[in-house]
This record gives C-alpha cells, sequence and structure tokens, in this order.
C-alpha cells in the first residue's frame, strides 16, 4: 500500500471483490510502471468517492452534477496520474481536482442558464429530500426549524466568494483539517482560518436572518 | 449577565478557537451557550444534508464506480493525441500569422547625429564660400565654361599657323 491512501468508509469485501473488479480489465503495462496500478486505483477510487462526491455536491447543489463531475475527477487523476508527486496524500490531491473541476463549472456560466432552463430547479426537480438529521425526538416544529435553519445556509452559502464557500465546503462537508484544507486550496493555514471565519459568519448572519424573519 | 459574546467571539467558539475568556463565559452563560448551539446546529444541518444527497443505497456509490471504470476503458489515453493537438494548434497559429502579417512599416531615413566640431566646420565654411553650397554646382558649371571659352582661342591661333 503506498502512503497517504486514506480508507474511508471502505467494507473489506468490497476491496477484494466486486469493487474492484471493473478495474482489472485496465490494467496495462505503461500503468504498472507509473507507480499507479489498476488495482490501486480502484482502492483509490472506493476510498474517496464519497467524500469527492460531499464536496462536489456543496459547491454545485446538484446531485446529477456532482455525480458526473466526481467521476470526472477520476477521470483526470487517472489521466494525470504521473504528475502526483506525493508531496500531499492522495485525498488531498483529489479533493484539489475536484475543487478546480466545480470551479471551472461554476464559470461556465452559459452553461449555467442552459441547465437552469432545461433541467430546473434541483429542488423541484428531485422534490424536497427528507432531511436526516439526528434527532431523538423528531418532532413538526424541530423539522420545520432545521428546514429553515437548512434553508438559510444554503443562501448564506451561495452568496459567499468563491474561497470563503471553498473553504466552508472542505471543513464542513469535506470534514478536512485546516492543513488539508491549506494544502487543498494552496494558502496559508491563517489565510484558511480568515475565510473560514468570514464564511460562517455569513451564514451566523443568514440563519439569524432567517430566524428572525 | 451583561458581557456576553460579541458575534466575532461566537464565530471562534464554533470553530474551535475560542480564546480562555471566551471558554470561561461559555460554561457559565446559558443564553451564548444556545447562540453556539444554534450556529453549529444549523451547519450540522446543512452537512448532513450534503451527507444524505447521494441516498443510503450502496448502489449510488457501486454504480458511480462502474461509471467510472467504464469511461476509462473507453478512453484511450494516448499521449500523443496531446501532442498532435499541440502542433495542430501551434501550426494554425503560425500560418495565421503569415497570412494575416501586417505591412512592414515604411522605413524613415534619420540622419545620424553630426559631431559638433563637424557642424561648426561646416557653418564657417558655408559662411566663407561666395556662393550658398544649393548653388555650387552652377559655380562649378560657370568655371568649367569659362575654362573652355579661355582654351579656344588658342587652338585658333595654333590652326592658323599651321594654315599658313
Amino acid at each position: 500500500m503506498r502512503p497517504g491512501f486514506v480508507y474511508t468508509s471502505v467494507d473489506a469485501e468490497e476491496i477484494a471483490g466486486s469493487a474492484l473488479r471493473p478495474y482489472r480489465d485496465l490494467v496495462s503495462d505503461d500503468s504498472v510502471t507509473e507507480g499507479i496500478t489498476a488495482e490501486e486505483f480502484g482502492r483509490i477510487v472506493l476510498a474517496n468517492q464519497q467524500r469527492i462526491f460531499r464536496v462536489l455536491y456543496s459547491l454545485v447543489r446538484d446531485r446529477d452534477t456532482a455525480d458526473t463531475l466526481t467521476q470526472e475527477c477520476f477521470l483526470r487523476a487517472y489521466q494525470k496520474r504521473q504528475t502526483f508527486r506525493g508531496e500531499a496524500s492522495v485525498g488531498t490531491w483529489l479533493v484539489r481536482i475536484a475543487t478546480n473541476l466545480a470551479r471551472d463549472y461554476g464559470r461556465n456560466r452559459r452553461l449555467a442558464f442552459w441547465r437552469r432552463i432545461y433541467v430546473g430547479n434541483p429542488d423541484e426537480r428531485h422534490g424536497p429530500r427528507p432531511l436526516e438529521v439526528q434527532d431523538p425526538a423528531p418532532s413538526p416544529e424541530r423539522d420545520l426549524l432545521a428546514r429553515e435553519q437548512l434553508k438559510s445556509v444554503w443562501a448564506a452559502m451561495e452568496q459567499l466568494p468563491r474561497q470563503q464557500r471553498t473553504a466552508f465546503s472542505l471543513r464542513f462537508a469535506g470534514e478536512m483539517s485546516l492543513r488539508e484544507i491549506a494544502e487543498v486550496m494552496d494558502l496559508e493555514i491563517a489565510t484558511v482560518k480568515a475565510h473560514l471565519f468570514r464564511a460562517v459568519s455569513a451564514v451566523k448572519r443568514g440563519v439569524r436572518g432567517g430566524a428572525q424573519s | 449577565m451583561n458581557n456576553h459574546l460579541n458575534d466575532e467571539q461566537l464565530v471562534a467558539s464554533a470553530l474551535g478557537e475560542s480564546d480562555r475568556a471566551a471558554a470561561r463565559h461559555l460554561e457559565e452563560c446559558l443564553r451564548c451557550r444556545e447562540d453556539i448551539q444554534s450556529l453549529k446546529g444549523a451547519i450540522g444541518v446543512w452537512a448532513e444534508d450534503v451527507r444524505g444527497a447521494s441516498g443510503p443505497s450502496p448502489l449510488f456509490w457501486r454504480r458511480q464506480r462502474e461509471a467510472v471504470a467504464a469511461r476509462l476503458a473507453r478512453r484511450p489515453w494516448l499521449p500523443w493525441k496531446n501532442w498532435a493537438w499541440a502542433t495542430a494548434t501551434m501550426s494554425l497559429i503560425v500560418l495565421a500569422a503569415v497570412f494575416y502579417r501586417q505591412p512592414a512599416p515604411v522605413a524613415t531615413h534619420i540622419k545620424p547625429p553630426v559631431d559638433d566640431n563637424a557642424l561648426l566646420l561646416s557653418v564657417q565654411t558655408s559662411l566663407t564660400s561666395e556662393v550658398p553650397e544649393a548653388l555650387e554646382p552652377v559655380t562649378l558649371l560657370t568655371q568649367e565654361i569659362d575654362r573652355t571659352e579661355e582654351s579656344r582661342p588658342a587652338k585658333q591661333e595654333t590652326t592658323h599657323e599651321n594654315g599658313s
């Protein structure tokens, strides 16, 4: 196993069996000499796909888009596997690719315009998802409050500048440490802290405003 | 309690960055604790929403892995393709530069700077000369005519003497 490969939420049976089967066909001489075998790549996908998806979903707020971008992230990683120098963990490297993909996706305003027209609002398309908050005593009031809070946080998130939004997503959706976020965003830890601080302040204002209205 | 935590301190506490004084205040102040819990709760609800976006089914993840594998198998990763694209792009740029080249600017002849001494000498020569510089060729022509005139009678005399 290479250092830096993170295994999270992985079913042991899946590693040994069906999850890697599709990648075995990809084993070729070049992939072995370049350091990452197809089998290893399969493990990388398995170990990181959930976090990559979460980060992308938090940035684009559309399940299908996040799914497509997650796939694209792994394709890019496979294509650029020679450029991975092992300075950061594979997970951090993948999250960096994912945030760049989300940024490029966000920049394409024309695509966003057509997407809105063709696909519509994600909430309207999929319908409101049931909240999966761990609540010992669910009640209609609590559910309503949670929905209001969720709406306020998403609304505040959408108003944030890109760097603050990325820092917020990596911290709370990607569950990354400040050091990892700094590596992904190529910033100093102090700068990451400042972005996070501003982002959380904006969210706090949003939540407070939502509660008062 | 009057000195509640300000927004900055509340956010710092929510991020786990509170100082000792703020932490001590939080132990005693229910209102500030509730403020922080409310903020953390809202962010927690959001994080749960993000986590739940994929649905609980492991089928989603399996389908995604299979899709990645299928797309990898479909795409031949040939490095020469990149080079081919780069070469084609460069060729187009060069061709465009050749065909749409701007006309060369007309060269203007600028006299090299004249040495001060040479300039003074030139002015002095100009002042001392009897005719302006522009008329010098005419002077040369006049001198040539004069010389011709002077030599003609002599020739005639010589011819006359030979004839007699």
